[in-house]
């Protein structure tokens, strides 16, 4: 039964060696480098789209969704490759802020599907979602929008 | 013996990591739709589900069918006929969203025809609402908008 003491005092040791804990190696060594953000929008939105967590629901580059059981949208969750077909700047920022809280069922009889967008408003300052927004915008297949 | 004692340990940082992760619950709850887009929604879907083409080019009759059929797949049809969209511009984003979402069964045909539905529809309907529109747009949000409905009203009178 000691066994969590001991782990625990293990652990406690372990973060304790960080680089912090050795003064003389610390003082040598240079300030750690912190990453420069890209200069390119789209490069910046491409990092913010993964920094968030959407590329986890809407796959790398958005291209492909992961699985939604029974969501309208062919059990998955939506690619975004074409929203800037769809959408103004300002209305896919007001989409991102919102999220999306309920998703329609492919079945009305079936479960809910387990993945729904939450509203970013909180978590998102202006600036990222500038960039996630022309990041978005940058996928649109080259030669595919239609004009009606 | 040992086997026991590493089951408690895995145990143990099992729950540690668990408690750590449930640092997220200070994240605030997410919040539904916002109450100015419920409302909006909800007035525009008791507002009336058809509309009344029997004046309407027979070109225009033919994609209101294409609308009522593909649209209320997914909603009520009181919801895009009620709506405050009114603008070519307007509904041609409107549309292509619904027509990208995976699934929809909306073909690029079927998107222009209920496109050509709706901006028919609107210059007749919601006349008021596209001049209040076009009043507030750009010289060039304007120009392409007056442009477009002549367009569609050309393309199915002139038949």
């Amino acid at each position: 039964m000691r066994w969590p003491l001991i782990i625990s005092v293990i652990l406690l040791s372990v973060v304790g060696c960080g680089p912090s804990g050795d003064s003389h190696v610390s003082a040598k060594q240079a300030p750690a480098k912190r990453p420069v953000p890209p200069a390119d929008p789209v490069q910046l939105g491409r990092q913010v789209f993964e920094k968030y967590g959407c590329v986890m629901c809407h796959g790398k580059d958005a291209k492909s969704g992961i699985a939604n059981p029974n969501a309208k949208t062919l059990d998955k969750v939506p690619p975004l490759t074409y929203v800037a077909d769809g959408y103004t700047a300002d209305e896919l920022k007001k989409f991102i802020r919102r999220g999306q809280p309920t998703i329609d069922k492919k079945r009305a009889d079936g479960p809910t599907p387990p993945f729904r967008m939450p509203a970013f408003a909180k978590w998102i300052p202006d600036d990222d979602l500038d960039a996630v927004q022309k990041y978005l915008f940058s996928l649109m297949p080259a030669g595919e929008k239609e004009t009606f | 013996m040992f086997s026991v004692k590493l089951k408690y340990a895995s145990i143990f940082i099992g729950v540690s990591a668990l408690a750590m992760l449930g640092r997220g619950g200070d994240r605030p709850p997410d919040v539904s739709l916002d109450p100015e887009t419920k409302e909006r929604v909800e007035r525009f879907e008791k507002g009336s589900a058809t509309i009344d083409v029997s004046k309407y080019p027979e070109g225009i009759q033919e994609n209101y069918e294409v609308f009522s059929q593909k649209c209320s797949q997914c909603h009520k049809l009181s919801r895009p006929i009620n709506s405050d969209y009114a603008l070519p511009a307007e509904w041609e984003r409107y549309i292509k969203r619904m027509m990208h979402k995976p699934g929809s069964g909306i073909s690029s045909a079927d998107a222009k025809k209920i496109f050509d539905f709706l901006t028919y529809d609107s210059s007749i309907r919601k006349k008021a609402m596209v001049d209040e529109k076009l009043a507030k747009a750009t010289p060039e949000e304007k120009t392409a908008a007056e442009d477009k409905i002549k367009e569609v009203h050309d393309k199915y009178e002139k038949k």
